[in-house]
C-alpha cells in the first residue's frame, strides 16, 4: 500500500482580488522509500501542494475537494489533536526560508533534543536525556556541521544559512519521519552545499526508507533527487512520470519548454529557446488548456476544451497532442 | 591580441569586522578585519563578458563594488582604460561614475518603489543634465529595446513582474551609454522562464551597444551561457581564470573541479561535492585557502600561498600542483 495518496485535491485561496484556484484535482501517490520531485515556477502550486498535505495552510486557504491519505489516515478529516501525533514523526517539513524554521530565543541543543524527546515519548514512552544528547551530536555530525559539540551551545542567529538547513535536516534524522516534505530546501543556498545535502538525502532515502516530496524549479536539481518527477503549471499537474523517461523525453509541451530553457553547464547552444510569456492570474485562468496561451503547438481545441490527465505509455500527461 | 579594458593591480579590500573607535585605539587593541578581497590581479577584456563565480563570502560582489568605485579600496589599483581610477577625485570621478554601471540581484529592492519607471529609467541622464525632450525620447526608446511596453513608464515597481523589474534595471544601465556594466547575480531572484528571457536580453544588448561586462553569479550553467571568460573566486582569491568554456570543461583547480562536480543537470545523477565549510575570512588558512578541503594538499600547501600560474595559454591557475620545482 502506498504510504502518501492525494486524491483529487483541490484548493483554493480568498483574497481581495477573488477566488484563486491554487491547486485543481491533484491526485498522485507515494510509495515506502520512494522520492517525488514537484517542478514548477512561482505560482504553480507546489508550495500550496507541500502545504494542502501537511495541513498547515493559511486561514484564508480552503480545502474546496480530495483527500489526503497518510498512512491509512485520511489528513483533511483528521482532528487538530490527532494531527499533532503526525507532525514531526509522521511528516515532517523543511521550508525554503531556514531562518525562520528555528526558534531564536532557545539554543540549538534545546531545539534538536525537544525533537528527540517527542520521537522517543511517542515510540517507547520514556526520554533518556543521555541517550537523546548523544543521538543529537551523532545527527550533527551525519550533517557535516562541524564541531557539534560547540555549534549545539549557539543560537540560530550565529549559524550561516547552510548550517540552519543543515540543523533542520538534522532535526528530519531525529524525528524519522515516514514522509519528509521539502519545499526549496536548497535554493537559498550555494551549489556545493546544495550538493552535499541532495547527497544526504539520497543516503538516507537508501538508508532508512524515508519517503520525500521534494518541491523545486529546478529541473536539474529534481532530476538529481526524484524517482519521479511531477511537473506542475497553474495549479494543475501537467506531467508526471519517471524521472529518467520524463528528462529525456518530455511529452508536454511545458516540459520541454522548461527542459529547454535552463543554461546547462553540459552543453552551449547559443540563443536559449526560452518559453514565452509568463504564469498565468490563478483568478481568471485561461479557458481550455491553462498552458495554451504559450504553447507553440496551441489549436482551437486547446482554447476550448481543457485537457484531462491521461495515462500515455509511461507517464501521464495532460495534453491534447496526446488524445 | 585581446583589448584591455580594466585591470587590477594588487586589489584589496579589508572591511573592519568590529568597532574601532577610541576606546580600541586608547587600549591598544588590534583591530580584526575581514579580508573580501585579497591582493587580486584581473584583466577584463572590452566588449566580451567575464564571470566571477564563488559561493557567497567569496568577495564577488565587493570585487564588483570595488570596480564600480562603490567601495574604495583598501589597497591596490584599477586601471580602466588607461585611467587610474583609484586616484580619481571631484569632477574626474564623476565623469567616470557615468561610464560606469551595475544591476543589482533583487529588482524588488534596487528599485525606488515610489519613483515611476520613466523616473527610474531617466535618473542616470536627469543626473547628468540632459535637456527633458531629449530624456523623454531616449527613455521610451530604450523601453522599446528592452522589450518593455510604452504604457509601463507611468507605472511603479510594484505594479510589475520580477522580470519586467529586471528590464527596467537593465534599461536603467544602459541609458546612460556606458563602456563596462556590473552585472550582479541579474537573474538569481527570477522563474526559469523569465531567466532565459532576461539572458537572451543581456546577450542581444551586448552586441548592439559593445558592452562590457562583469558577470557575478554562482550559477555556473549561467555564467556557462553568457560569458566568454571565466574568473573563479575561492575566499577573496582569484584560483583560476580563463576561457569559459575551457575552464569549465577541463578545470585544473581543485576547487573549480569540486565547483562544477556541485553543479545539478539533467541526466547527472551524482554530484560530488567538496567537503568541509569555507573557512574564516578573518583568521584566512595558511598557505593555500583551499588546503583544509583539497583532496591532494601537500605540505607546501599549508604553509605557502600558491602563485598564478599559466598552465595552458591564456588560462591561470593559483594551486601548488602546477608549480614547477
Amino acid at each position: 500500500m502506498a504510504l502518501l495518496e492525494v486524491k483529487g485535491l483541490s484548493v483554493i485561496y480568498r483574497t481581495l482580488l477573488g477566488v484563486v484556484k491554487a491547486l485543481d484535482d491533484v491526485s498522485f501517490s507515494l510509495d515506502r522509500g520512494e522520492s517525488i520531485a514537484v517542478v514548477g515556477e512561482s505560482g504553480s502550486g507546489k508550495s500550496t501542494l507541500a502545504l494542502a498535505i501537511s495541513r498547515l495552510l493559511p486561514p484564508n486557504a480552503r480545502y474546496v475537494k480530495g483527500d489526503v491519505i497518510f498512512d491509512g489516515l485520511n489528513l483533511i478529516k483528521l482532528d487538530q489533536g490527532r494531527l499533532r501525533a503526525i507532525r514531526g514523526t509522521g511528516i515532517f517539513m523543511v521550508f525554503q526560508e531556514p531562518a525562520n524554521s528555528l526558534n531564536p530565543v532557545y539554543k540549538i541543543k534545546d531545539q534538536l533534543m525537544e525533537a528527540v524527546r517527542v520521537r522517543m515519548l511517542r515510540s517507547e514512552g520514556s526520554f533518556d536525556e543521555g541517550r537523546a544528547l548523544k543521538e543529537v551530536v551523532d545527527a550533527l555530525r551525519i550533517v557535516r556541521i562541524p564541531d557539534p559539540e560547540v555549534i549545539i551551545e549557539r543560537y540560530p542567529h550565529q549559524l550561516s544559512g547552510g548550517q540552519i538547513q543543515r540543523v533542520m535536516i538534522a532535526m528530519g534524522l531525529l524525528m524519522r519521519p515516514k514522509l519528509y516534505i521539502a519545499d526549496e530546501p536548497t535554493s537559498a543556498l550555494d551549489v556545493t552545499v546544495q550538493a552535499q545535502i541532495l547527497k544526504l538525502l539520497k543516503d538516507l532515502k537508501s538508508e532508512y526508507g524515508l519517503s520525500i516530496i521534494f518541491i523545486t524549479h529546478d529541473l536539474a536539481v529534481a532530476s538529481v533527487i526524484g524517482d519521479r518527477i511531477m511537473v506542475m503549471y497553474a495549479g494543475q499537474i501537467v506531467e508526471e512520470g519517471k524521472m529518467e523517461n520524463v528528462v529525456t523525453k518530455p511529452y508536454h509541451p511545458y516540459t520541454q519548454g522548461l527542459l529547454n530553457s535552463i543554461p546547462r553547464i553540459s552543453k552551449y547552444e547559443g540563443k536559449l529557446p526560452m518559453v514565452g510569456g509568463s504564469v498565468p492570474s490563478l483568478i481568471n485562468p485561461p479557458s481550455g488548456c491553462r498552458f495554451h496561451p504559450r504553447c507553440p503547438y496551441a489549436t482551437d481545441t486547446c482554447i476550448k476544451v481543457p485537457p484531462q490527465l491521461k495515462v500515455v505509455d509511461d507517464r501521464r500527461v495532460r495534453c491534447h497532442l496526446y488524445a | 591580441m585581446p583589448d584591455v579594458l580594466i585591470r587590477t593591480e594588487g586589489l584589496t579590500k579589508w572591511f573592519l569586522a568590529k568597532k574601532y573607535g577610541l576606546l580600541e585605539r586608547l587600549f591598544r587593541e588590534r583591530p580584526v578585519y575581514v579580508r573580501a578581497v585579497d591582493n587580486v590581479n584581473i584583466t577584463i577584456d572590452r566588449s566580451l563578458t567575464t564571470a566571477l563565480v564563488g559561493e557567497s563570502g567569496s568577495g564577488k560582489t565587493t570585487l564588483g563594488r570595488l570596480l564600480t568605485t562603490l567601495e574604495k579600496p583598501t589597497a591596490g589599483k584599477i586601471i580602466f582604460d588607461g585611467i587610474n581610477v583609484t586616484s580619481l577625485k571631484g569632477g574626474a570621478l564623476r565623469r567616470f561614475r557615468s561610464r560606469v554601471q551595475m544591476v543589482f540581484q533583487d529588482p524588488y529592492s534596487s528599485l525606488d518603489p515610489r519613483m515611476k519607471v520613466r523616473d527610474i529609467i531617466a535618473e542616470p541622464l536627469v543626473t547628468r543634465g540632459v535637456n527633458r525632450a531629449k530624456v523623454n525620447e531616449m527613455v521610451y526608446e530604450i523601453m522599446d529595446e528592452v522589450g518593455l511596453e510604452h504604457s509601463l513608464a507611468e507605472r511603479r515597481p510594484s505594479d510589475l513582474s520580477g522580470g519586467q523589474r529586471q528590464r527596467v534595471a537593465v534599461a536603467r544601465a544602459i541609458i546612460s551609454n556606458p563602456d563596462f556594466i556590473v552585472l550582479d547575480e541579474p537573474t538569481s531572484a527570477l522563474d526559469v522562464s523569465t531567466q532565459s528571457q532576461v539572458l537572451n536580453l543581456l546577450a542581444e544588448l551586448q552586441v548592439r551597444h559593445k558592452l562590457t561586462y562583469l558577470l557575478i553569479t554562482h550559477n555556473i550553467a549561467v555564467a556557462r551561457y553568457l560569458s566568454d571568460k571565466i574568473m573563479v573566486m575561492y575566499m577573496g582569491k582569484i584560483v583560476e581564470s580563463g576561457e569559459t568554456g575551457q575552464v569549465l570543461k577541463e578545470p585544473n583547480h581543485p576547487y573549480t573541479r569540486a565547483l562544477i562536480e556541485s553543479v545539478p543537470d539533467v541526466g547527472k545523477r551524482d554530484l560530488k561535492p567538496p567537503t568541509g565549510e569555507v573557512g574564516s575570512l578573518i583568521n584566512p588558512p595558511s598557505g593555500c585557502r583551499f588546503h583544509p578541503r583539497c583532496p591532494f594538499a601537500m605540505d607546501i600547501c599549508r604553509r605557502e600561498e600558491p602563485p598564478m600560474i599559466e598552465v595552458k595559454k591564456g588560462i591561470h591557475v593559483a594551486c601548488w600542483l602546477y608549480a614547477k620545482r
